[in-house]
């Protein structure tokens, strides 16, 4: 079943031609293919695997199946991915990890870090945490990196928190009442007068702008960690399985709104 | 059935119904056969490491795509098919853990397995950074095209053509490449000193050069700049309204499942498709055109095929 128009009859009507096409051979049937009433669900192509192809997979596959499965530590609890809210387990548990790896490896102070949820890209279970969960939850190449930003940036940050309604901080504390806030740091003088200028652990890709994070842009310093934000997270896994610990997670009102 | 074709012809030809009574001739179908290139034209776009199906308790989309399938099913069509394209509109990477691990090598390796005629560079090709996507391209055996994106200064200079001609049988295809603006989008030190510049001018001025110099029969854009915005931001629905002498834009960027191609009338007053199969090789887009190469008119049948 199909409509063919001569020669000279098509390119006079060309335009036309195109349409009806599209909205009439839908119903068609190509030889090879079995398709479905329903035009939105189309065709259904059932095929079998590619034997050169299957066979060039292979070896990767093998590769990455024993790397991927393999477990790192156990964790005690659930940390679900969370839309809507200020603060969760996971947010609080990469950034305070983070943190630590940080302050381990970097000469400076740090104030505090900030990530965001939006990096975070899936829930971790309670049980066994295996490198490809981490892989889930940070498939991106991001590096961490200290930045260096004056008072005035430091504001917009605390603003832009307010206005998002919160994201992933270690070693800061911030309440948000109807025209104040109060911000408290873990490892900083909680006294302005001291230095104006803050150093913040962040990721790369939020230091260069990413997810509005403009307050970051032409700060007064930039300098890397020297680890990628996920290679951070395994490396604190297995590290806390070493100690025989497991992952647990907390919730300790980080970001409030009064 | 026949009632209801019947119908939609005379709504849709009006005026011109004495070339519709025509067009059911049933001996049109040979002389069609005798005067045009049946050209098979095979996508996907963002297929973002999808190297193995997703797995079985998925709860979107169990056991669907996978390369090895996806190479089944193209290499079936081969057979039936004499002039097939195989053509991607980019984001080839990130997703899985094997772009993780091996940084898109056996993504560019099944790929050229495959025998892909061309391919365009989307956003997160960037996202080993440029030398990443330099030191993959070995891997490649077709080309990467595209026409907005200025590499000179960096070390992609003179690796990326701005456009292919292929011809089968004695039909000419013309397909070139665009991309999506990388500011904002990918970090700057990652795409480097790449300068965008705007997709429409660069796709009309290719266009044209392609059908009037080239003297191509089928003009194809691969694009990464997105189906449609509700912001005035350049989308494949803006480039093809904006443009003359595209036939088919197959996008990518926004994981659009279009069931049929899009008609837009373009600025010459003449349809470009649109077309995109979502991400991830979930689906393999087929469209055939039927190619006169003296009046360049041609006809068209499509299929969206699900890789199950």
């Amino acid at each position: 079943m199909q409509f063919f128009f001569t020669t000279y009859q098509f390119s006079a009507i060309k335009k036309v031609v195109v349409a009806v096409f599209i909205t009439l051979l839908l119903a068609c049937q190509p030889a090879v293919y079995q398709k479905t009433q329903d035009s939105s669900i189309n065709i259904i192509e059932t095929t079998t695997e590619h034997q050169q192809a299957t066979v060039l997979i292979s070896p990767y596959k093998e590769k990455l199946e024993k790397e991927m499965n393999e477990v790192l530590v156990l964790s005690a609890e659930e940390f679900p991915k969370e839309k809507g809210k200020p603060e969760t387990k996971l947010g609080n548990l990469v950034a305070d990890l983070s943190m630590e790896i940080a302050q381990k490896m970097h000469d400076g102070n740090i104030n505090f870090c900030l990530l965001n949820f939006g990096g975070l890209r899936t829930s971790l279970p309670k049980g066994e945490i295996t490198r490809g969960k981490i892989f889930e939850l940070m498939p991106f190449e991001n590096e961490l990196v200290v930045v260096s930003i004056s008072q005035d940036s430091l504001n917009s940050l605390i603003n832009y928190l307010n206005r998002v309604g919160g994201q992933p901080v270690s070693g800061v504390k911030v309440k948000f009442s109807q025209d104040n806030q109060e911000v408290k740091y873990k490892y900083r003088k909680n006294d302005k007068s001291l230095n104006t200028t803050y150093e913040i652990l962040t990721s790369d890709y939020l230091a260069n702008g990413g997810d509005n994070m403009t307050f970051f842009l032409n700060p007064i310093s930039y300098e890397k960690v020297g680890i990628k934000l996920r290679d951070a997270i395994i490396q604190y896994c297995v590290e806390q399985h070493a100690q025989g610990k497991q992952l647990n997670g907390k919730i300790e009102g980080r970001i409030i709104y009064e | 059935m026949s009632n209801r074709r019947t119908f939609i012809k005379q709504s849709f030809l009006g005026g011109v119904s004495l070339l519709g009574a025509a067009a059911l001739n049933p001996l049109s179908a040979a002389i069609l056969k005798k005067s045009h290139t049946k050209v098979t034209i095979l996508h996907t776009n963002d297929v973002h490491s999808h190297i193995e199906p997703f797995p079985s308790n998925d709860p979107k989309y169990p056991n669907m795509g996978g390369a090895a399938k996806r190479a089944a099913l193209i290499d079936q069509i081969r057979t039936a098919e004499k002039n097939v394209l195989l053509l991607d509109a980019g984001d080839i990477f990130q997703g899985t853990p094997y772009f993780n691990l091996y940084g898109g090598e056996l993504e560019f390796k099944l790929m050229s397995l495959m025998k892909y005629d061309a391919a365009t560079i989307g956003n997160h090709d960037f996202d080993n950074s440029i030398e990443g996507l330099n030191k993959m391209l070995p891997h490649a055996n077709f080309p990467f095209l595209n026409v907005n994106y200025d590499f000179s200064n960096t070390i992609l200079n003179g690796k990326i053509a701005p456009y292919k001609v292929i011809e089968k049988d004695n039909v000419k295809i013309g397909i070139f490449g665009v991309g999506v603006e990388l500011a904002g989008l990918v970090d700057k030190k990652l795409y480097a000193e790449t300068q965008y510049s705007n997709p429409i001018i660069a796709a009309n001025n290719t266009a044209e050069h392609l059908k009037y110099n080239e003297k191509c029969h089928l003009i194809i854009c691969l694009s990464h700049l997105g189906y449609a915005y509700k912001s005035n931001k350049v989308s494949d629905n803006v480039l093809a309204q904006e443009t003359k002498n595209i036939d088919l834009i197959i996008g990518g960027h926004t994981h659009t499942f279009l069931d049929k191609p899009t008609s837009i009338k373009n600025k010459a007053e003449n349809i470009t498709l649109i077309n995109q199969v979502g991400w991830a090789g979930l689906y393999l887009g087929r469209i055939d055109f039927y190619i006169n190469p003296l009046d360049k008119a041609f006809t068209l049948n499509n299929d969206k095929i699900g890789v199950i």
